[in-house]
């Protein structure tokens, strides 16, 4: 479904990554793990077509998308549910969830979306009416989660979706994406909580520097000795 | 001083409350989609009012008829201009746009300078010269369905922002320029056509106010003085503060002149903005 090969890409002059090949299949759970600043942030964006790349290909659907922008990506089937949340902070949750399905591939699904989104967070439902400013860190997980849902992607791509959350909120985030996925959705999911990642995800990347340095099925990178040394040894 | 005279100026200055109001709101609009302060907004509008004037002395157009025709003119005008004119300064910085905004006050002014001369014009409608006799009030004609037809221009623009996807969309660019990109939305289309509505809402304004006002060239800069301080009393994008401002503008400008002559009246405005800035810096309804 979504193929990337050697992608080089950064801000400005400066390169974040080196040449990343990644690849996810339909259905599938893919873990993308890495300590702050190893370039997580930076391919998520690359992909979303909030920053573009200077080389290299990102095939969705047979489709390339490199440099083509965000709304190419919306309108491929990509969604990014964004690292510290970026909630739209003065508009109720319903306002900030209609946005969600805002662009013309998602416009006319909007009702239904809406529907799922509140039996999966029944907490939305119930804030449906409040400021995003005024909820708390889980809720406003929550919310651009369901916003991100609201796209109809077919690729949903997560960063980071367990900081700054309380273990419980943590284990409700990760539940209600593993049901996604088990209804079908495709999700890459980019985290520093390596334990946690690898237990929900089919398969695994780890990133180092900008580069793959690992990769495998989610079990085996969990008890592979260079991870466990390099990132679990620290939990 | 007889209370008659004291309601005549209070009703009269609510009604260009009304129409302060109207043009803030447009200066709000503009502000919000790029942060561009548009120092020739009262320019724009006069503009439109010199517009409403060719329309009658070439098509003999009454300006309330020509008002629909100038609101998309000036929202083509508005939606070009920023495609090409203030999109690109604005990659500059904010302080480039406002430096092209004081640009084209003086472009305006020497335009309509070079076109209509600098005498005084007015223009003659329908209405002009009417008044409606309510005792013991007297409303001018042109006035009272200015200021009506303000209202409820600002209601439409409140319904369109705050209950309409494109309203959401333009909200959403203000309140996170990235995470709207991530929506899908075109932000660069979203903007052109918000600055469009932004100087289409001054094509019209100009068009259905034009028969109360005698026009001159440099006359925009009033009006875009008094649409900063109503927007920055109001509190930046609140529709209820900028109507209560524009309200309190009106009517303590309305009444100072009344009581303590023109020079005085024109000063009150100022010393208002003074006085909430001092005790509420993000005016009276903004949000922190």
């Amino acid at each position: 479904m979504l193929e990337i090969s050697g992608l080089v890409s950064g801000y400005g002059r400066i390169s974040i990554l080196h040449g990343i090949d990644l690849r996810v299949e339909k259905g599938e759970l893919v873990a993308l793990v890495g300590v702050n600043g190893a370039g997580k942030t930076t391919l998520m964006k690359t992909i979303a077509g909030l920053i573009r790349s200077t080389a290299g290909r990102i095939a969705f659907e047979g489709l390339e998308i490199a440099g083509e922008g965000a709304e190419r990506a919306v309108a491929a089937g990509i969604a990014l549910v964004p690292e510290g949340r970026m909630v739209f902070p003065r508009m109720t949750v319903w306002e900030n969830l209609m946005l969600g399905g805002v662009h013309p591939r998602a416009r006319p699904y909007r009702e239904a979306t809406l529907e799922r989104i509140f039996d999966l967070f029944p907490r939305l439902a119930e804030r449906r009416d409040q400021k995003a400013a005024t909820m708390s860190g889980g809720e406003q997980q929550m919310l651009v989660i369901g916003r991100g849902l609201m796209a109809q992607p077919k690729l949903l791509i997560l960063d980071e979706p367990s900081l700054g959350l309380s273990p419980l909120l943590v284990q409700e985030t990760y539940g209600a994406l593993r049901k996604l996925n088990a209804d079908g959705l495709t999700i890459l999911l980019a985290e520093q909580n390596v334990k946690l990642s690898l237990a929900v995800s089919n398969r695994g990347y780890v990133i180092e520097n900008g580069k793959i340095v690992l990769t495998g099925a989610s079990s085996d990178l969990a008890h592979d000795p260079a991870t466990r040394k390099a990132y679990l040894g620290r939990l | 001083m007889s209370g008659e005279v004291l309601l005549q100026a209070t009703v009269q200055g609510l009604q260009m409350g009304a129409i302060y109001a109207l043009i803030a709101l447009s200066m709000t609009l503009i502000f919000s989609v790029g942060g561009l302060l548009n120092f020739a907004h009262g320019d724009f509008m006069a503009l439109a009012m010199y517009g409403a004037l060719a329309l009658y002395q070439s098509f003999a157009l009454d300006a309330y008829a020509a008002a629909p025709l100038l609101f998309f003119g000036f929202f083509l005008l508005g939606f070009l201009m920023f495609r090409r004119l203030v999109q690109p300064v604005l990659a500059a910085g904010v302080l480039a746009g406002a430096q092209l905004t004081l640009g084209l006050v003086f472009v305006q002014e020497n335009f309509l300078l070079m076109v209509f001369g600098g005498d005084y014009l007015s223009v003659p409608t329908v209405l002009s010269n009417k008044n409606l006799v309510i005792p013991p009030l007297t409303m001018p004609w042109p006035l009272l369905v200015g200021s009506l037809l303000a209202v409820v221009l600002a209601a439409i623009l409140y319904v369109v922002l705050m209950r309409t996807d494109f309203g959401r969309q333009v909200r959403a660019i203000t309140q996170n320029s990235d995470a709207a990109a991530l929506m899908g939305i075109r932000i660069d289309r979203i903007q052109a056509i918000a600055f469009g509505i932004g100087i289409g809402l001054l094509g019209l304004t100009g068009a259905i106010i034009v028969a109360q006002f005698t026009l001159t060239p440099a006359m925009g800069l009033d009006f875009t003085l008094i649409a900063l301080i109503v927007m920055v009393i109001g509190g930046l994008g609140s529709f209820a503060g900028s109507m209560i401002a524009g309200a309190i503008i009106g009517v303590s400008e309305s009444l100072g002149s009344l009581l303590y002559g023109g020079t005085v009246g024109a000063m009150i405005p100022y010393a208002i903005l003074v006085l909430v800035l001092l005790f509420r810096p993000h005016g009276l309804m903004g949000e922190h």
